[in-house]
């Protein structure tokens, strides 16, 4: 058996992919190559940093027009609406005016109010969306779990027995599972980790501490509660286990702005799924 | 003890306070993997450059990024294309990358060769980052190199854009023609 592992800066942080299988190294190293390109593909699809993505063309022109985007852009957006509605909004892609106000996502010259939320995306035939509001969509972390799960569909159709993609934290797993996985320690993320047991093939963390910053003289993060336009700035970090890295992430958001306890076990059992909350000095508590 | 000796020691008993901490490191691929990774099948010449002060001045200009060595680890193919292999500093994590270039300057390929993360500002000293090399084993700091299935909150990957950015001008610069 050979084993190859490479990283690569794509989707705005660091991407790991790790295959080991029969085929010989440069063989291997040519389907780790291949995942790569279809991580960058997607991700110059569906950046909200880059001005010339069509989910960029989509914020500048569905307020005024309906705009025709590739499917696979169309399907994001209809399971991104699916868990809001099942949510109750606790998940809602269109935060990201905040996010601009406070500097953490490019304005591309656009100044816009908060105005609107995920109610407002109308999901047309022919794979066109039209906005009800002008608004600025961000897919952030369910596009990248979704150029893993994209990127480990390809290796696995290349026969690779034993794979795994992690994403900046958006990891998954094809083959033997390791029992445990290591979480970032919330109290010192760049020294210690956690350990906790592996519960589905597809993980992902969502926590403040790598994008805190101060906006006049308030503290802020990426994680934004869609309900009171609050940034989430706790010391602890959610992980949610799913079948795939995009639901993974998406309901890491859920599992930390539900309004009622029952909505968010609702969200987990829909798809599936199970998360653990670390706060710091504290044990980890398991959902469900 | 004099004034400058007592500064001295108090700066060693800091330095060796700051490396008795945890690090993480991951090791991806050796130069000779980065190598043949980035440009299989093709022979590469090592061209050793040293940038003049006035052509570190120019980079600095047209990228905005520091440029904190003189020399440039570069490799030329066969067809006129470059590999250059440096390294970015955050505010935790030093890293070591490969920069594959097209004889156009364009960028064909980034791999990212080691990766070390800590909790301190000792990323910033030399001799902290030399004890990953496996120079200096005995060393105090506790390495985690086992750590493969690692999740949390995305660690944004800016410097090593900010690092192509500096190495695409060196390329312009000092590179081309040559």
């Amino acid at each position: 058996m050979n084993t190859v592992r490479r990283c690569q800066p794509l989707l705005g942080t660091f991407v790991e992919i790790t295959v080991t299988g029969e085929q010989d190294e440069s063989c291997l190293s040519v389907h780790v190559s291949r995942g790569f390109e279809r991580i960058s593909e997607i991700g110059a699809l569906m950046s909200f940093h880059d001005a010339g993505s069509e989910l960029s063309l989509l914020n500048r022109e569905a307020f005024h027009r309906p705009v025709s985007v590739h499917p696979w852009l169309w399907e994001r957006l209809h399971g991104a609406t699916a868990m809001s509605r099942l949510s109750d909004g606790a998940f809602d892609i269109t935060i990201a005016p905040r996010l601009m106000e406070w500097g953490l996502l490019p304005t591309h010259g656009a100044k816009l109010k908060p105005s609107g939320g995920w109610r407002d995306i109308h999901l047309l035939d022919g794979h066109r969306v039209s906005f009800g509001q002008n608004l600025a969509i961000d897919l952030g972390g369910m596009a990248k779990g979704f150029a893993v799960d994209h990127a480990m569909e390809l290796l696995i159709a290349a026969g690779i027995p034993q794979i795994t993609v992690n994403a900046g934290g958006d990891l998954r797993i094809h083959g033997d599972l390791p029992p445990l996985l290591s979480v970032r320690d919330p109290a010192s993320p760049h020294e210690g980790v956690l350990e906790i047991p592996f519960a589905a093939q597809s993980a992902a963390t969502s926590a403040a501490y790598f994008s805190l910053k101060r906006h006049r003289f308030r503290k802020v993060s990426h994680l934004v509660d869609p309900e009171t336009g609050r940034a989430h700035c706790g010391k602890g970090s959610v992980t949610v286990f799913a079948e795939n890295c995009e639901w993974a992430d998406a309901l890491t958001k859920v599992v930390l702005f539900s309004k009622t306890p029952e909505i968010r076990e609702r969200a987990l059992s829909h798809y599936q799924a199970s998360a653990c909350v670390l706060v710091s000095g504290k044990p980890p508590i398991f959902l469900p | 003890m004099k004034k400058r000796d007592f500064l001295k020691c108090l700066v060693t008993a800091c330095a060796v306070g700051a490396i008795s901490q945890r690090a993480r490191a991951d090791d991806f691929l050796t130069l000779d993997k980065a190598q043949s990774t980035l440009f299989p099948g093709e022979k590469l010449t090592a061209v050793p450059i040293t940038l003049t002060a006035d052509q570190q001045k120019q980079i600095q200009l047209l990228s905005g990024v520091r440029v904190r060595s003189e020399t440039v680890n570069a490799w030329k193919s066969g067809n006129g294309g470059w590999l250059i292999v440096d390294n970015v500093i955050g505010k935790h994590e030093f890293i070591d990358f490969a920069l594959a270039l097209t004889p156009k300057g364009s960028v064909k390929g980034v791999e990212i060769m080691s990766y070390r993360e800590t909790y301190g500002r000792e990323v910033m000293n030399p001799k902290w980052r030399a004890l990953f090399t496996g120079k200096t084993s005995g060393d105090p700091v506790q390495i985690d190199k086992d750590i493969k299935n690692i999740s949390g909150a995305t660690l944004s990957s800016v410097h090593i854009t900010d690092g192509v950015r500096r190495l695409l001008r060196t390329w312009e610069v000092a590179l081309r023609g040559k």
